[in-house]
């Protein structure tokens, strides 16, 4: 390193600098003094180490979710950025439907604990964080409820959010927020509909100013390929850029089906009329064979 | 035959065995792929930048890397062809994300390096 003088650079970079820099190159006639001068400058005039990226991916229900593994290795691979897979067991559809808040706040909790020992594993990290279907209400709530976590970016996708979440709220919580919406996605249609606490966004946006909406023809699980993630997550994830989908302009109003499904009730048809029946028609049962018992036993007195 | 060349950085920065150890991994790691120099930084973790930029120096006159400036639009993205050096870049240029001629800010000006056969390392 001998031989070169120590480069003054302009401490800020205004946007006069850029001018009064290029004259002052002009200056340095060694190839080197000019090298260090205009990786001084691009940093502005000092070393800015930046601060080490982590992507944690969060699945949905009734999966092990073999895609996190192998998105997460081709993150590490492709982009250089430390990866965590979080999850919290193969979730089963009936704890998902069941409307009593607790059985989804299991989850909702090993998910938070795994996300503050990452956060205490890297401190000052900036953490993005990859959602599929239930990930991203359990996100939605982490949004809500965590006042000490804070997240980069945000890539949700077949999102069971409802489209009436105020993200404006929780703006202050992340960078960015990117939504892939699947519009052959019926998943997101049938939580809203069978239960409560869910919503639709992930097959119809959000259609929100802090969070952009991109649409694809693809069903729940289509996103999680190696073509979707280098095409569009990669870009988001590591650069902040938003690749467009052509499919955004192209797609048409949802069809029939989408619109009967979006109108029934499952719901209150489940919850107020298929559980009531079938609570009646199991006490009614019981109280048959407690009476068929009773009739039993006291044949059996009779005959001794 | 790369491996002879990433000896001679070595034995010209002997001081940055690990960082330069550390340049030929995300080399065939980041083979023909665009790295900032943050990142750059950030991965093979220099004892400075003034080093970072020699290092980098002589692997581009090595031919190892290639090293462009690229501005960024405000919309996100590059606009334009990329420069060898700052001082090809224009004071103003057309941005098709804006749709517009703006005044080239320091700010959106990124340094990137490529790693041509990285995959030869």
């Amino acid at each position: 390193l001998t031989g070169i003088t120590q480069v003054e650079i302009p401490a800020t970079r205004s946007p006069s600098s850029l001018t009064e820099f290029k004259a002052y190159l002009t200056t340095l006639t060694d190839a080197r003094e000019r090298a260090i001068a205009e990786a001084s400058f691009i940093l502005g005039g000092r070393a800015q180490l930046e601060h080490e990226h982590v992507v944690v991916l969060v699945h949905g229900i009734n999966t092990d979710a073999e895609w996190q593994e192998a998105l997460a290795d081709q993150i590490r691979t492709e982009c250089g950025l430390v990866t965590y897979v979080i999850g919290y067991g193969n979730y089963k559809p009936r704890h998902f439907l069941w409307p009593y808040w607790d059985m989804r706040r299991g989850p909702i909790d090993r998910v938070i604990a795994q996300l503050r020992v990452i956060c205490a594993e890297k401190p000052g990290a900036r953490i993005s964080v990859i959602a599929h279907s239930f990930g991203t209400y359990i996100m939605s709530k982490i949004l809500l409820d965590c006042a000490d976590l804070s997240f980069h970016r945000i890539q949700l996708c077949g999102a069971v959010v409802d489209t009436q979440f105020k993200w404006e709220s929780v703006r202050s919580k992340f960078t960015q927020l990117v939504n892939d919406v699947g519009t052959r996605d019926l998943w997101p249609i049938l939580a809203k509909q069978s239960t409560w606490g869910y919503g639709d966004g992930g097959s119809f946006g959000f259609k929100n100013s802090v969070c952009r909406d991109r649409h694809f023809d693809y069903a729940h699980s289509d996103f999680m390929t190696p073509e979707h993630f280098s095409n569009f997550w990669k870009p988001y994830i590591v650069d902040g850029e938003i690749i467009a989908s052509l499919w955004t302009k192209q797609r048409r109003a949802p069809g029939l089906k989408v619109k009967l499904l979006r109108m029934l009730p499952i719901n209150y048809l489940l919850w107020w009329v298929l559980v009531p029946a079938i609570t009646l028609l199991s006490v009614t049962c019981a109280y048959w064979a407690l009476k068929r018992l009773y009739e039993l036993i006291m044949l059996w007195r009779g005959l001794y | 035959m790369c491996s002879t060349r990433y000896d001679a950085l070595t034995s010209e920065f002997p001081e940055e065995v690990a960082a330069i150890q550390r340049l030929e991994e995300t080399a065939r790691r980041f083979a023909d792929r665009e790295l900032p120099v943050q990142r750059l930084y950030a991965l093979i973790q220099p004892s400075s930048l003034r080093t970072l930029a020699l290092i980098m120096h002589r692997a581009s006159e090595a031919g190892l890397a290639q090293r462009f400036f690229r501005i960024q639009s405000e919309r996100r993205g590059g606009i334009g062809r990329d420069f060898t050096t700052i001082q090809e870049i224009p004071d103003e240029i057309y941005d098709s994300r804006l749709g517009c001629t703006v005044e080239v800010k320091a700010e959106q000006i990124g340094m990137f390096f490529r790693f041509p056969d990285g995959v030869q390392v």
